[in-house]
């Protein structure tokens, strides 16, 4: 099958957000995949990741779509409209963009970095009945907010040390509501909802989870101390597949996620054909 | 690694472990220039800062982020003991 890409815009609460819709030649199975993806610096190094994941999907008859939270990439509004909770409202609404674009039913979420923690949220405060997501991969989710907004000021520390001999701490953005968050300008309270961030803690909601497949990749292959608590919580309906590999969405250099991308898509083919698709 | 380990023993296995170096920890010299003989760009050096927090449970302060203090392991270690001392 020889897969089709377009570019294309869509509307979530008013905004214009771009997306790239992946769609197999020919018949389509019945479940396609939405992309959740990370955040500022960390989406910029793992783009082609996910590129490459659709584009492997789609040779196996899996729609998909990729696309920019508000305020994010090629999609409507400045940086500081980014919020945690607008990502939630956009992953709805990519997913509605979705089913009806390549005549599904069902979507599973394919997150990263806090994109997984959006695509666990998503699951996680749905309704009992709900049957979306039908499934959830979450590589590197973060589990605790504040560290992970820790480690965002520790990036740009460390490059202005690089750059200057010497960290100059946070620079002045002319603007008592937002900060330079590792060259990003975030709003405060965007901030905040991120340090507030706590998945491991969040889902009294949700009775039941979505099959999910809880991707790491790290130096080991134990299992992180911070993907640990969110096993706990999955409990039997997840699966933990770790990979000894870099932290690509971090890294300068070419990292070869053949291996975890491989893993994932023949995981989602599995969760298809079980459920009679 | 045994938690009565050299503070440098420490920070050699966390740094080859966290930047996927192909050498053994016993091959870093105390005063080997990390940047030099590693190629260590602003990512690798992050990787080691987020690994000396860890490690040693340590919160390093703006006004350490200092390039000498990362130059060398005897240089970090230096910087280590004078956090613990601190907060002793």
């Amino acid at each position: 099958m020889t897969p089709m890409e377009e570019p294309l815009l869509f509307e979530s609460e008013g905004l214009r957000l771009f997306g790239v819709l992946h769609l197999p030649e020919g018949q389509a199975r019945d479940l396609g995949l939405l992309f959740c993806a990370p955040f500022a610096e960390e989406q910029k190094q793992a783009c082609r990741v996910f590129v490459e994941m659709a584009r492997r999907l789609a040779t196996l008859g899996l729609p998909s779509l990729r696309f920019d939270y508000r305020g994010t990439g090629d999609s409507q509004g400045p940086f500081t409209e980014f919020s945690l909770a607008g990502a939630l409202h956009d992953i709805q609404a990519a997913a509605a963009f979705l089913r009806e674009r390549a005549g599904v039913e069902r979507i599973g979420l394919i997150g990263l970095r806090l994109g997984a923690s959006l695509a666990f949220q998503t699951a996680d405060c749905r309704p009992p009945t709900a049957d979306f997501p039908f499934c959830l991969v979450l590589w590197q989710p973060i589990v605790d907010g504040a560290l992970f907004y820790r480690l965002n000021i520790r990036r740009m520390l460390v490059r202005q040390m690089m750059t200057h001999g010497k960290a100059t701490g946070e620079r002045d953005t002319g603007d008592a509501g937002t900060i330079d968050l590792d060259g990003f300008l975030a709003s405060r309270s965007m901030c905040e909802e991120i340090k507030a961030l706590r998945i491991a803690e969040c889902g009294v909601r949700s009775a039941k989870l979505p099959p999910t497949l809880l991707v790491q990749c790290a130096p080991t292959t134990e299992p992180s101390a911070e993907l640990k608590p969110l096993l706990d919580k999955l409990g039997p309906s997840a699966r933990l597949l770790p990979f000894v590999l870099e932290p690509f969405w971090d890294r300068l250099g070419y990292v070869d996620c053949s291996a975890p991308i491989e893993a994932t898509v023949a995981w989602l083919v599995e969760r298809e054909a079980a459920s009679g698709g | 690694m045994p938690d009565d380990a050299p503070i440098e023993d420490k920070l050699k296995a966390m740094i080859v472990e966290r930047l996927f170096l192909k050498v053994s920890p016993a091959e870093i010299a105390d005063d080997d220039v990390l940047m030099e003989k590693f190629e260590i760009d602003s990512v690798r050096l992050f990787e080691i800062v987020i690994g000396i927090e860890e490690v040693f449970g340590l919160s390093l302060e703006d006004d350490e982020f200092s390039i000498e203090r990362f130059e060398s392991v005897q240089a970090i270690a230096a910087l280590v003991r004078e956090k613990q001392a601190q907060n002793a």
